[in-house]
């Protein structure tokens, strides 16, 4: 009896779940790409971000929004990469379409990736960027994949290694500063806030060693400086 | 007892699947300007839907307005975009219509809904035509009381012509409304807006699985030689046009396919053809679209009676087309949608020629001999193939034809191209790689061709390949404000004002100018609050 209502609950259940999946041809039908060759057989390491196909929503220039998507980021070739479950290819959006996408991670955050476009970012001009927050003091992070060539071949005949790399920087629109890992700098580069920051970091136990630390700190850092305008200093 | 249970719970979850299906539109209105037109004059329509529904983005956001005959035939349509509740447009009385009374249909086509359908009759005369007996003008006074008395606020009733005037509406509730001033002649003689049905019509599109949200949806039918329905295959829809604006979608079971056009305006022409999974073309395919608009009219006959057009209204219409004194001018919209994803089909080219660059070619093959060293044309059986070439080193080609698109439009036939040379091929990129489009794979590299004067379908026809005439949405129409009249000029407007785009909350205010015409005049404030109510008020006003 328990098992033919739980069958039955489960029939319905399903029957549900197929209504919400009605716009599933939708969900792909515009993305264009290249298919993704996969380059790095004679490297160590993965070049990607996300080393597991990760859910995540892409948001095109054409106002498309495609939802739950399996996604990867080359932080190698910088690109995105997402999973053709109709074909089976894994295929690079192509870039220039793109206006930004997340990627679900296992614990439930949600990280906002950016194709960041300014001639002030330098060398990083086009490239996505983690958004950590976007504000008058933006916070981006750049997530990088480069290759380091071995002296000699190995016995596995690998030529080298893929070694990734993590950089933080505060973007005001016109000018990219690496944030600086000790507080302390942090706190020199607004000497009229310093005490405030001080006193901030303090209360919240910021200690600059996690992704959300560096958040927080500027979130408050912008709140000042938005008080300072709004009182004409 | 489990049959009991197993049914119970089959009947819950039956009426849950119906439930999340359907919905029921609680409000529609129609209105026009006036209730009378001569032939030739511009219909200025509103259309209030409840928002309620229109905030379900599983809707679309197109209304569909025709006027159909006495006699049920169709005359002509247009597709208004709906924003806040209202749809509102004009539509052009054709000058060949005769004298009587017709019906304005305003309507919608989403899947899965019931649709809204509204029609109001309006009388038109053919300044050219010949008068048919006049009957008495009937008053529908009845119909069309007030439902929430003081929304518009006047400081006094009494005006003198050209006084420009302030009016103020008051309304609790945020709402989308219409506010039109016409002549009490002209507010007499209108007919109450009825709701009906369009059954043979009711959405025909049920098969299809895009969203249609802002955009106009098509759909159609691809069958083979012997009218049996082709399944799976790739219907492309696409533009002639300077940039590639293809879209697709795979045919189901009855060859039914569906395609949605985000902001599109006024006429388009589309092509349609159809491949297999391969993208080998179906040249043997016959492929037709259903109406957009629904072609019967099975509603009650119209009024028999005739109504009188007084030589003030003829008069009017002249001075109106005499002086382009129109309350509306359509704005201009951009040929294609600005941003489109259809650009990025073939991503970037591999390799690009100009023609220019190089002496004159007689042929395409002579321009692939010389200057496109990794397309390879024979002939095989007496049918010429073309091969893209994707490894000079290794001699290696791709073993099919290419996925070939001539100014924005797939070409599934070599020959009309092989005849073309540089005095008519301007540019041909060519994508070697695979390209993938959504579910699509082009395998055999992709070979985009251009032509100088951008009309190589004109005139061409190609086994397979259809063209069809749809339409896009109504250009929008400029502010709410009536033209104001040249210096010197007498004003004599056929409709004082009309505003189909007005939000109110709280006090809203409205700077009206009135026009030479002397007489009694009525304010009308129509419009949907946020429950999908529809709220209506009138103010009489005399004009000296």
């Amino acid at each position: 009896m328990k098992k033919l209502i739980i069958a039955i609950l489960t029939i319905a259940a399903v029957n549900c779940h197929a209504q919400g999946d009605k716009f599933k041809k939708t969900a792909v039908q515009n993305i264009t790409g290249n298919a993704f060759v996969h380059y790095y057989s004679r490297l160590n390491g993965t070049p990607f971000y996300n080393q597991n196909w990760l859910a995540g929503d892409v948001t095109m220039k054409s106002g498309d929004i495609y939802k739950g998507l399996p996604l990867r980021y080359d932080a190698f070739r910088d690109e995105l990469v997402y999973f053709n479950e109709v074909n089976n290819n894994a295929i690079i959006i192509d870039k220039y379409a793109i206006v930004g996408f997340t990627l679900t991670h296992n614990n439930g955050d949600i990280e906002l990736f950016e194709p960041m476009y300014d001639k002030g970012l330098r060398g990083m001009n086009g490239r996505y960027m983690s958004i950590l927050l976007k504000d008058s003091i933006s916070v981006i992070r750049k997530y990088e994949a480069m290759e380091e060539k071995y002296n000699t071949i190995n016995s596995s005949g690998k030529t080298g290694e893929i070694l990734h790399k993590t950089t933080t920087y505060t973007w005001n629109g016109k000018e990219l500063s690496t944030v600086p890992k000790r507080r302390g700098a942090i706190f020199n580069q607004y000497p009229t806030h310093k005490d405030e920051l001080r006193k901030f970091c303090f209360q919240h136990h910021i200690h600059m060693k996690e992704k959300k630390d560096i958040i927080l700190l500027y979130k408050e850092i912008n709140r000042l400086i938005k008080a300072d305008s709004q009182a004409g200093k | 007892m489990i049959k009991k249970i197993l049914s119970a719970l089959v009947l819950f979850a039956g009426l849950f699947a119906t439930a999340a299906a359907t919905t029921n539109p609680t409000a529609v209105f129609l209105q026009t300007d006036r209730s009378s037109y001569i032939s030739g004059d511009d219909l200025l329509f509103g259309v209030l839907l409840d928002t309620n529904i229109l905030n379900d983005s599983i809707n679309g956001n197109d209304v569909l307005i025709d006027i159909t005959a006495a006699n049920g035939s169709w005359i002509v349509g247009t597709v208004a975009k709906r924003k806040q509740g209202v749809a509102s447009g004009l539509i052009n009385i054709p000058d060949s219509l005769p004298t009587g009374y017709y019906r304005l249909r305003a309507y919608t086509n989403y899947p899965n809904v019931d649709n809204y359908f509204c029609q109001r009759e309006f009388y038109v005369t053919n300044r050219f035509g010949k008068e048919p007996n006049i009957t008495l003008r009937t008053n529908n006074l009845e119909s069309e009381n007030p439902t929430s008395e003081g929304i518009i606020s006047l400081a006094k009733t009494e005006f003198r012509t050209k006084e420009k005037f302030e009016l103020t509406l008051k309304s609790d509730d945020s709402t989308s409304a219409i506010v039109h001033i016409v002549s009490k002649k002209q507010w007499d003689g209108q007919r109450k807006p009825i709701a009906g049905k369009c059954e043979p019509f009711s959405f025909n599109g049920g098969f299809c699985q895009l969203t249609p949200y802002d955009g106009v949806l098509i759909t159609g039918t691809v069958t083979d030689s012997a009218g049996a329905p082709i399944s799976n295959a790739v219907v492309f829809t696409s533009f002639q046009d300077s940039v590639i604006r293809l879209r697709y979608d795979i045919s189901d079971k009855n060859g039914r396919f569906c395609t949605l056009l985000h902001d599109y305006f006024g006429q388009q022409q589309i092509f349609v053809n159809a491949f297999n999974s391969k993208l080998e073309p179906y040249l043997n395919a016959k492929i037709e679209l259903d109406n957009q608009f629904c072609r019967t009219d099975s509603n009650n006959s119209l009024t028999e009676s005739y109504q009188e057009t007084d030589s003030m209204e003829l008069n009017k219409a002249i001075i109106s087309k005499a002086f382009d004194m129109h309350l509306y001018k359509p704005q201009e919209t951009a040929s294609r949608p600005e941003s489109n994803y259809e650009q990025y089909v073939i991503g970037t080219p591999a390799h690009s020629i100009k023609t220019d660059d190089y002496v004159a070619f007689t042929d395409f093959n002579e321009i692939a001999r010389e200057v496109l060293p990794f397309i390879r044309i024979r002939k095989n059986k007496g049918v010429a193939e073309m091969r893209i070439v994707t490894d000079f080193e290794l001699k290696r080609a791709v073993n099919a034809n290419p996925f070939i698109i001539v100014d924005g439009v797939p070409l599934p036939q070599l020959a009309p191209l092989l005849k073309c040379g540089s005095a008519i091929i301007k540019q041909v990129d060519t994508q070697t790689r695979p390209r993938y489009f959504g579910n699509i794979i082009f395998e055999n590299g992709i070979l985009i061709v251009w032509t100088h004067k951008q009309n190589f379908w004109d005139k061409l026809s190609v086994p397979g390949t259809f063209s069809f005439t749809i339409q896009g949405f109504q250009p929008p129409l400029e502010s709410g404000q009536p033209e104001q009249s040249k210096d010197k000029l007498p004003d004599f407007r056929q409709t004082t004002y009309w505003n189909p785009t007005v939000s109110t909350s709280n006090d809203t205010k409205i700077e009206i100018e009135l026009s030479d015409e002397t007489g009694e005049f009525v304010i009308e404030f129509t419009g949907i609050n946020q429950k999908g109510e529809i709220i209506k008020d009138f103010k009489l006003i005399n004009v000296k």
